[in-house]
């Protein structure tokens, strides 16, 4: 076969099917939208995600902000220690959420393929990074506040000794537990992450290959 | 400048449902990335500085697009079941029909990047042009375009000559 019949194959195939293949699509009330109808349930999705973690710590602070500062109370550090850690959880997955979102309505359509490849895998890439450490943060001050809890309430205690080893398993369970999720990450992305490096390797200029 | 975009798609809809068709080949969600398509088509158009044919503007930003879409489901995986009555995915029933599937099915098989070079080699886009939208050398466009000729010419299960 040669080659330039693949040319013919393909206008040979078409020559009958230049009517309009969708003639449901209105192109003057198209224009108007800012999504077609998938992508923008989609985009709903993110946005009312985003909006409920935000309205949560929008509460969370309002709420401990009332406590403390209009009705004065006063906690011992192992009570507000679980506090901020749930406050911290919020604001971790608020910001996640959001990036997540951004992410996935940012386009670069007018770049050139190579360039908005670079560019995708660089949003993934922030993905990673913010969860990372956002995760990080917040399983490490865990594992402080359980280590510090134990140090003021439990160590003293009757029971302080034997709950040692536990404690020490559930604080390394914790502290392993942002590599843990990182790995996951690139589980879950592995067939997006290997298809934007063949996708980079094979528009690479052959001498930047080796 | 709505009257100026309507008119350049209507003139290149052959091209944008050829990009559609190979990139979300039996597809249920084809027609609403044809739409996501023609809409960022027009959020880009005010961008277009007539540097280069309206033609190659409409292939960049319609292949970025396209492949923008597949690799956003992996980030955003559809969650909606949709019911089989809204979407029906229509069987080949003629034999051109027959053909133009082995062809599609046959260049499914090809990488978001190769899919995209061949349409363009096959839509008889210059070296040139296709080294403008991909972003490669014109030498390295020659190169990858032999290639995926060869890949697609052995997927097709032709004797290359």
């Amino acid at each position: 076969m040669n080659t330039n019949d693949l040319k013919s194959i393909w206008h040979d195939v078409h020559k009958n099917h230049q009517t309009e293949e969708y003639p449901n699509v209105n192109m003057g009330e198209l224009i108007r939208m800012k999504h077609s109808t998938i992508i923008a349930r989609v985009v709903a999705d993110l946005k009312l995600k985003s909006l409920l973690y935000a309205i949560s710590l929008i509460l969370y602070l309002g709420l401990m902000i009332y406590a403390f500062a209009y009705l004065g109370v006063h906690l011992s550090t192992g009570s507000i220690i679980p506090l901020s850690l749930a406050g911290l959880f919020l604001f971790i997955k608020t910001i996640s959420e959001i990036n997540r979102f951004i992410v996935f309505i940012k386009t670069a359509d007018t770049m050139s393929m190579k360039e908005s490849t670079f560019f995708f895998r660089e949003k993934l890439n922030r993905i990673k990074r913010v969860d990372f450490v956002s995760y990080f943060l917040f399983f490490y001050l865990c594992a402080g506040g359980i280590f510090y809890g134990y140090l003021t309430d439990l160590k003293n205690s009757i029971w302080g000794h034997e709950m040692l080893p536990f404690l020490i398993v559930l604080c390394i369970f914790l502290l392993s537990m942002p590599w843990w999720l990182n790995h996951q990450h690139n589980q879950r992305y592995k067939d997006l992450y290997a298809s934007l490096s063949d996708s980079a390797n094979f528009l690479q200029e052959p001498t930047n290959q080796l | 400048m709505e009257k100026e975009f309507i008119e350049i798609i209507e003139k290149h809809q052959g091209i944008l449902h050829k990009i559609c068709n190979i990139y979300f080949y039996r597809n249920p969600y084809k027609e609403d990335y044809y739409q996501e398509m023609l809409i960022r088509l027009w959020n880009a158009y005010p961008g277009f500085n007539q540097q280069s044919t309206i033609s190659t503007w409409l292939f960049r930003v319609a292949l970025n697009t396209a492949i923008d879409l597949i690799r956003k489901e992996h980030i955003q995986p559809k969650y909606i079941e949709l019911s089989k009555n809204e979407y029906i995915i229509p069987e080949p029933d003629d034999d051109e029909s027959g053909n133009r599937d082995k062809l599609y099915q046959a260049i499914n098989h090809l990488s978001e990047v190769e899919k995209a070079i061949i349409i363009l080699y096959l839509e008889e886009y210059e070296y040139k042009e296709i080294a403008a939208i991909t972003g490669m050398s014109e030498s390295n466009t020659g190169v990858k375009i032999t290639r995926i000729k060869n890949k697609l010419i052995k997927i097709l299960g032709y004797e290359h000559k």
